[in-house]
């Protein structure tokens, strides 16, 4: 039974895990939240659906490709429309939130209104088959999904620290106008950094398709790895990482567990916050998290 | 001249007019210094010239080129900087840091030969290239520093007070590498507030006042100047520095 | 006329939650997310006990708000609590939301998923517009209170907020819960005028919709999200076949306005004279487009598509020229007589009060020490103190005496460890070690509140001014401490309490400004000032805190010689009139000679020397530590 719980919240901890991800990675560089990750994630896992279901029929595998190509340039633009003016102008982060939480709002109601609020399911890519594990199952969805995203971000890790650009994502999330100065281009950087960040994202909507459905509001999920990221601290990206697979896991927990007659799997969204809180109480720059001490 | 700043003008929002017609010029091969108080504006003219402030009015020409404010291409065009306190970036490894630095080239055997010459300067770098720049101590966070700068193989390197917070012994070596540099074909602007130290290495130095350059000469010139003293330490009487403003009322 | 009624009705119910909400995002600066949630919660909390208990609808109503404002609080601590940037707060409020509709789903006594039918509809137009009416009274009296002003400060500036003595945990919280309050009022008002309400619709379009109006309307004003948020209510509703455009509207006008005018409508300013004319125009703007598309729908079959929407165009652009000029004119009918409504208005006030203190009666400044004559008990006492940061020493077991009314200078070169020696003893930064004792108190460990209140008052470097409130708030917000009548009196504006209270206010911090010569300057928004000016003010801030201690970092910083000496002049001033200790860190070497009395020198964090302003300048460490180690032969003396 635990071990059963410890692999349902393993696979949906990955998805939070990526979601969390590129999340904390754009926090990291740009410092400031970018709530229109959610729609992106919606978006990624649409092209998903038009493309294998709605319009052609393709094959899983280059169906993701083009959901993580697709994703990531819906993120390049997102930034070029509704950032990049304001990063230009030093404007403080506030307003580049508004500005990410209007591209939210106007991207999932532009799905209402055209493509309608109607449930969507990818098709069934693997099997029914399910592994035993011990006594546990893990479907071969959710063993793929799993393996793929430590696969991803573990790629993802490489790239940070061993190419020249990713140090140099590395090297701007600490002191970007130096990172200019040492002649690197900051708007051709950030685009880099938006497609990635728009990448897992599209890749995490599919997976999120596949598991459940497709539907325009699946973006608000993304709350959830927002939490994630911040009990792994804001901007860490290890702890995008572990707060995602902790959320992931704690959600399973609470899931299979019943106080007296309630089943406390309906609460699921009340524990989020509440563990949310309890953080912000005990620990709020989170597990990994920087302080930022501000110069007087 | 390699480098020629005339009639700079900078201003702080509305109100504060942070340079006011500054004018100098920095020949190749050279050291030229700009000394004065804090507050003078050296670190504003440092930011101008790489371009990450566009100036009110003036020109910079470097190269017989226009410095535009386009902070990224101050390296491309051979100008690098090495910010006062030196923004290392604290999260990357020494070898790192140095790998930003040289960002653009992709030359193998020039950059080789770079690292080189840069350990033969600096050789407590070498001993640590896997460190951390964040726990580097205040002198080798200077000699990574400057480091950095060098590897874009520069032809003027900007040098924004190298010797903050840093005790003598490690001044003189700073200052011991800075002539090292100059000797081996690159220009160097300084601007520092340690006067004395600037000026004995400078054949050309500014001092800068409240964002106006008062004094001009050749380092040692200026060396046996006694108003630069004064400047720092006020001892000049008030009339002097009221010369050009209407008496109080 | 039903159709408009409805209308109208759901704008005024959007508008009381809209009002609070601004108070929240607008003013205080707390961007949340999830406030559709607080209007579910009085919502569900006034429904209940009208459909279950019977209750009236009034009470049912003031139920609702205390229990909205109650959850608030058990929210509102944790997340604000470690003072975190903006968008933890944010992200708790995007959880809460979702946690709150889940518990409304599962509770029996909510009915769940499918929610409450039937509840008697006991809200309408009329009673919705007194409670409209009722609420941007009470949030205008608010914004202009004594508490108001505490909120506005740290919304500008949280760091300069607390360096004026304002705690921003409970401000932060009674903001959140003024905010809770007014939208649960709006929820439960909205139960009872559509009758059927599920958890459903407290959604994230309705906090959208809410928080759309705020930022679209200007952050920092009561009359733009009241204009912005019926206008979100109203235009829609003329073009109904975009009924799901709509929220995509809302998304677009926020990512437009952020980047292109972030201001909003009305950016800080309430209606005025100035802005009249706009507001004509934006009703004028609305009235066209509806004519327009009447116009339209009429016409259409008749001329055929264009000609009927170059008619409609041509409608709304008449109109709206035609409001525009009525607005022109009536604001410059109203030029004249506003001044003398609001002179007369003060006259009404002294007559219901009768007797009063003349407001041009001379008031103190600040009740520093009596005399200025030199005691033997040093006023501040720091001994050891140390500070590191990571690997870096920044002040090194510095020991500096200060006797009352001492005038005290500390230099030294760039990064000597000044600034942080400041930072130490008004307690933003921790001590590591050592101690400062003030007055015979160890104010180590003291919240930079508490040392302010101990009589600690500072300027910063770069100057930190609330930059869009007038010259007079900026002063009037350091005097709060004084706050002598309370949050339901502020609410209120009670004539007996609040009037006289704000009028010693005012008259004091008038005061003040005549000190440093700012008198005149009164009503200017502090941002327009000129550098010099903002710097008087600032001191002028500091002084209304009626400091004992007066640190000034680097008052001269960016002046030339003239501002330098009328500083000066300041400066001595103030000494001279009050007999106030005074610390002051300055580069300029002409205003340290020239204003204190003694002078302590920091290199790498220790001190080096201290002493007359004569024996410095002869003093060959100090010579050393600014212009570098010496040459053999300098011929420098």
């Amino acid at each position: 039974m635990v071990l059963q719980t410890i692999i349902t919240g393993l696979s949906i901890g990955s998805i939070y895990a990526l979601m969390a991800v590129g999340y904390s990675l754009v926090f990291s560089v740009l410092n400031f939240s970018n709530f229109a990750h959610g729609a992106i994630i919606t978006l990624g896992a649409y092209v998903a659906w038009a493309i294998m279901v709605h319009f052609f029929r393709v094959p899983f595998v280059p169906a993701l490709v083009l959901s993580i190509a697709g994703a990531g340039v819906l993120a390049f633009l997102n930034e070029r429309i509704a950032y990049r003016t304001l990063r230009q102008r030093h404007a403080p982060s506030l307003y580049l939130m508004i500005s990410a939480m209007g591209v939210a709002i106007a991207l999932q109601n532009i799905l209402y209104a055209t493509i309608g609020a109607k449930l969507y399911a990818l098709p069934a890519v693997f099997s029914q088959d399910i592994f035993e594990v011990g006594g546990a199952t893990i479907s071969k969805m959710d063993l793929f999904a799993f393996t793929f995203s430590v696969f991803v971000i573990g790629l993802l890790h490489a790239g940070l620290t061993h190419t020249k650009v990713g140090t140099a994502i590395r090297a701007a999330s600490h002191d970007m106008e130096m990172v200019s100065v040492l002649g690197i281009n900051l708007d051709v950087l950030v685009a880099v950094l938006f497609l990635i960040a728009g990448g897992l994202g599209g890749m995490a909507g599919v997976f999120m398709g596949i598991k459940y459905m497709v539907y325009p509001s699946m973006g608000w999920i993304t709350n959830k790895a927002y939490i994630g990221a911040v009990i792994g601290g804001l901007g860490s990206l290890p702890g995008a990482v572990v707060g995602g697979l902790l959320l992931g896991l704690l959600e399973a927990g609470v899931s299979v567990t019943t106080i007296g007659s309630v089943h406390l799997s309906t609460y699921r969204d009340v524990f989020s916050f509440g563990i949310l809180a309890i953080l912000l109480i005990v620990r709020p720059t989170g597990l990994f998290g920087r302080v930022f001490e501000e110069k007087l | 001249m390699l480098l020629s700043v005339e009639r700079l003008n900078y201003f702080y929002g509305e109100a504060i007019h942070a340079l006011r017609d500054v004018s100098f010029h920095v020949a190749k091969g050279e050291i030229a210094s700009i000394i004065g108080a804090n507050g003078a504006g050296k670190s504003t003219l440092m930011w101008l010239l790489v371009g990450l402030l566009k100036p009110k009015s003036g020109t910079m020409t470097f190269n017989g080129q226009l410095i535009r404010p386009v902070p990224h291409r101050a390296v491309a065009s051979g100008i690098a900087l090495v910010p006062e306190r030196r923004r290392l970036f604290p999260n990357l490894t020494v070898r790192e840091n140095l790998a930003l630095g040289s960002y653009l080239r992709h030359d193998r055997a020039g950059l080789a030969q770079d690292q080189e010459y840069v350990f033969s300067l600096f050789p407590v770098l070498k001993e640590r290239l896997s460190q951390y720049a964040g726990t580097l101590s205040g002198g080798q966070q200077q000699m990574l520093a400057i480091a950095r700068g060098l590897m874009s193989r520069p032809q003027l390197l900007l040098l924004d007070e190298p010797s903050l917070g840093l005790a003598p012994v490690l001044v003189q070596q700073v200052f011991a590498a800075i002539q090292a540099i100059v000797s081996q074909g690159t220009t160097i602007l300084l601007v520092e507030q340690n006067a004395l130290k600037a000026l004995e290495i400078s054949a050309r130095a500014y001092v800068l006042e409240v964002g106006r350059i008062v004094l001009q000469g050749s380092g040692k010139d200026l060396l046996g100047n006694p108003s630069v003293q004064a400047a720092y330490l006020g001892v000049r009487q008030r009339k002097d520095l009221l010369e050009e403003q209407p008496p109080p009322k | 006329m039903a159709y408009a009624q409805a209308i109208f009705t759901n704008s005024a119910i959007y508008i009381i939650a809209a009002m609070g909400l601004a108070i929240l995002t607008g003013y205080t600066g707390l961007f949340s997310l999830g406030h559709a949630a607080f209007m579910a919660i009085g919502a569900y909390t006034s429904a209940i006990l009208t459909y279950f208990y019977h209750w009236p609808l009034e009470p049912a109503l003031v139920a609702g708000m205390i229990v909205s404002v109650l959850i608030s609080l058990v929210v509102g601590y944790p997340t604000l609590r470690a003072r975190l940037r903006s968008d933890y707060f944010a992200i708790a409020t995007l959880g809460f939301g979702e946690a709150l509709k889940v518990v409304l789903e599962n509770l029996d006594i909510t009915q769940g998923a499918r929610g409450l039918p039937g509840i008697q509809k006991l809200a309408g137009p009329f009673n919705t517009a007194i409670w409209m009416i009722v609420t941007i009274w009470l949030c205008r009296n608010f914004l202009r209170s004594t508490y108001g002003r505490k909120l506005i400060a740290i919304g500008q500036d949280p760091v300069a907020a607390e360096m004026v003595g304002i705690r921003l945990l409970p401000n932060q919280m009674l903001s959140l819960a003024i905010s809770a309050a007014f939208s649960g009022l709006s929820g439960g008002l909205l139960a009872h005028y559509i009758t059927f309400i599920q958890p459903a619709i407290f959604n994230m379009d309705l906090s959208s919709l809410l928080t759309a109006g705020v930022v679209c309307g200007g952050m920092g004003s009561l009359t733009g999200p009241f204009v912005a948020t019926a206008l979100f209510v109203v235009v829609p509703e003329l073009f109904r076949g975009l009924a799901l455009w709509r929220l995509v509207l809302y998304g677009v006008l926020l990512v437009v306005i952020m980047n292109l005018r972030p201001k909003g409508l009305f950016g800080h300013e309430e209606l005025n004279l100035g802005n009249l004319p706009k507001l004509f125009l934006i009703v004028g703007l609305t009235v066209g487009l509806t004519i327009g598309s009447m116009i339209y729908n009429a016409w259409v079959a008749d001329w055929g598509t264009i000609p009927a929407f170059l008619a409609a165009a041509f409608a709304t652009l008449a109109f709206s020229a035609i409001l525009n000029a009525l607005g022109r004119g009536t604001a410059w009918m109203l030029r004249p007589v506003v001044p003398r409504l609001g002179a007369g208005w003060i006259r009404a006030q002294a007559k219901l009060l009768g007797d009063r203190p003349s407001a041009t009666e001379p008031i103190c400044t600040a009740p520093g020490p009596t005399t200025v004559a030199v005691s033997e008990n040093p006023l501040v006492n720091i001994r050891g103190l140390s500070k590191r940061f990571g690997g870096v020493v920044a002040v090194d077991e510095v020991d500096l005496t200060v006797r009352p009314g001492q005038i005290m200078g500390l230099i030294g070169p760039n990064g000597s460890g000044k600034t942080t020696l400041f930072n130490l003893i008004s307690g933003v930064y921790p001590l590591d070690a050592g101690s400062v004792q003030f007055a015979g108190q160890e104010l180590g460990g003291f919240a930079p509140t508490q040392i302010v209140q101990a009589g600690v008052a500072r300027t910063f470097q770069n100057i930190r001014l609330f930059s869009s409130m007038t010259v007079l708030d900026n002063v009037q917000t350091a005097l709060h401490a004084a706050s002598p009548y309370s949050l339901a009196a502020a609410f209120v504006q009670w004539p007996w309490t609040v009037w006289p209270a704000e009028e010693r206010l005012r008259a004091r911090a008038i005061a003040l400004l005549r000190d440093v010569d700012l008198a005149d300057y009164a009503d200017r928004v502090a941002g327009t000032l000129p550098y010099g000016l903002q710097r008087k003010l600032e001191i002028a801030r500091a002084l209304a805190l009626s400091p004992r201690l007066l640190l000034l970092d680097e008052p001269a910083a960016g002046m030339n010689p003239q501002e330098s000496l009328d500083l000066v002049e300041l400066v001595k001033a103030i000494h001279r009139r009050i007999g106030l200790t005074i610390i002051l860190i300055e580069h300029h070497m002409d205003v340290v000679m020239n204003v204190c009395e003694r002078i302590a020198v920091l290199n790498f964090g220790k001190k080096i020397a201290e002493g007359t302003p004569e024996e410095i300048q002869a003093n060959p460490l100090v010579l050393e530590a600014y212009l570098g180690q010496k040459v053999e032969n300098a011929a420098l003396r």
